[in-house]
């Protein structure tokens, strides 16, 4: 397989992706399966299944490689498939069971005790709200790259935000500093 | 801090999602507002906690497992794409033997129904309609030359 250098952007290995050179798209999974894996834990709360989500992600953006129009980053737009990905997980999760993935995750009213908590935590979350705290606070993204990977306005995002952050905080009162 | 128009606003200017002068006013409030100061602190709290959460990571053999996945979806692809041109030649196959088959036929029908000219073909075909139509020279000679006969009994 050919390596590329760190140095050949996205843009170029998708265009070599697209032309058929598929050591190019192993290049860009290689780039991107550590991030993209990491907020498929975010979003579907277990690592199987994020890295079941993460194949059918991946797959879809490589059969999608010619729908890329490069209004966005690569990193946009892989992202933005893995959480179209991670929502169809939760439909179809949905319709094979009834249990809400709250159940599968230690017991709500649990105190957050370990650092592993904070990921339960997120995970008792809306989908929203959990979608707009992971691209924020583990991807790092701008209000307005969430606002491309989600397809919803960047004013909605910021209202996200502000909310998924108060049901957050509310979880982890007792690792915060105490309201006045 | 509830009751504060601002505090919606501290978690965009918490994210650096603000322009210079919107940044400027927060900041500004936030030395006056120790309820919107406190937010800010729990804001930036709650990142360093979400921060410090391990993060996940995939194995190396995750990752093995991922491109061999991607790999098959490649020959999956692949597949996809002969299948689809094995039909296609297929369906021309098809519709070339059928073609020839009709041409093979229509040409072994022309020829029954047209045979041979029989030794008599020159023989005058007298039409029964009344433009008189004459299929050969010879009839029309004939009836051209009888012009002055009399069908009549002397």
């Amino acid at each position: 397989m050919v390596q590329y250098s760190p140095e050949a952007d996205d843009i170029e290995l998708l265009h070599r992706a697209r032309a058929g050179d598929s050591a190019a798209f192993h290049g860009l999974v290689d780039r991107h399966a550590q991030r993209l894996y990491r907020l498929a834990v975010s979003l579907v709360g277990n690592a199987a299944d994020a890295e079941d989500v993460l194949q059918e992600a991946l797959i879809g953006a490589f059969r999608g490689l010619r729908s890329f129009e490069a209004r966005s980053s690569v990193k946009t737009w892989l992202t933005r498939i893995l959480v179209i990905q991670a929502a169809q997980w939760r439909r179809s999760r949905r319709r094979r069971i009834t249990e809400p993935m709250e159940d599968s995750i230690p017991a709500a009213d649990r105190g957050p005790e370990t650092a592993m908590d904070v990921q339960a935590a997120l995970g008792q979350l809306s989908p929203e709200h959990r979608e707009v705290l992971a691209l924020r606070e583990f991807e790092q993204m701008s209000y307005e790259e969430i606002a491309q990977v989600l397809g919803v306005p960047r004013g909605t995002v910021e209202s996200r935000i502000h909310r998924a952050r108060g049901e957050m905080r509310e979880k982890l009162k007792d690792y915060l500093p105490k309201e006045d | 801090m509830a009751g504060c128009r601002f505090n919606e606003q501290i978690s965009a200017f918490h994210d650096g999602e603000m322009d210079k002068s919107r940044r400027a006013e927060i900041g500004d409030h936030l030395r006056d507002c120790p309820s919107c100061a406190a937010e800010l602190d729990r804001l930036q709290a709650m990142s360093r906690l979400l921060a410090s959460a391990p993060a996940a990571h995939l194995s190396q053999i995750g990752l093995h497992r991922l491109h061999r996945r991607m790999d098959q979806a490649m020959e999956e692809g692949l597949l996809r794409f002969m299948r689809v041109l094995n039909a296609v030649a297929a369906c021309v196959l098809v519709a070339g033997s059928a073609w020839l088959l009709m041409k093979m036929r229509d040409e072994r029908t022309v020829e029954i129904s047209t045979p041979a000219a029989p030794p008599w073909v020159d023989v005058a075909e007298v039409s029964d309609s009344p433009s008189g139509a004459y299929s050969t020279p010879a009839a029309a000679w004939y009836l051209a030359d009888d012009s002055g006969r009399s069908d009549e009994a002397p």
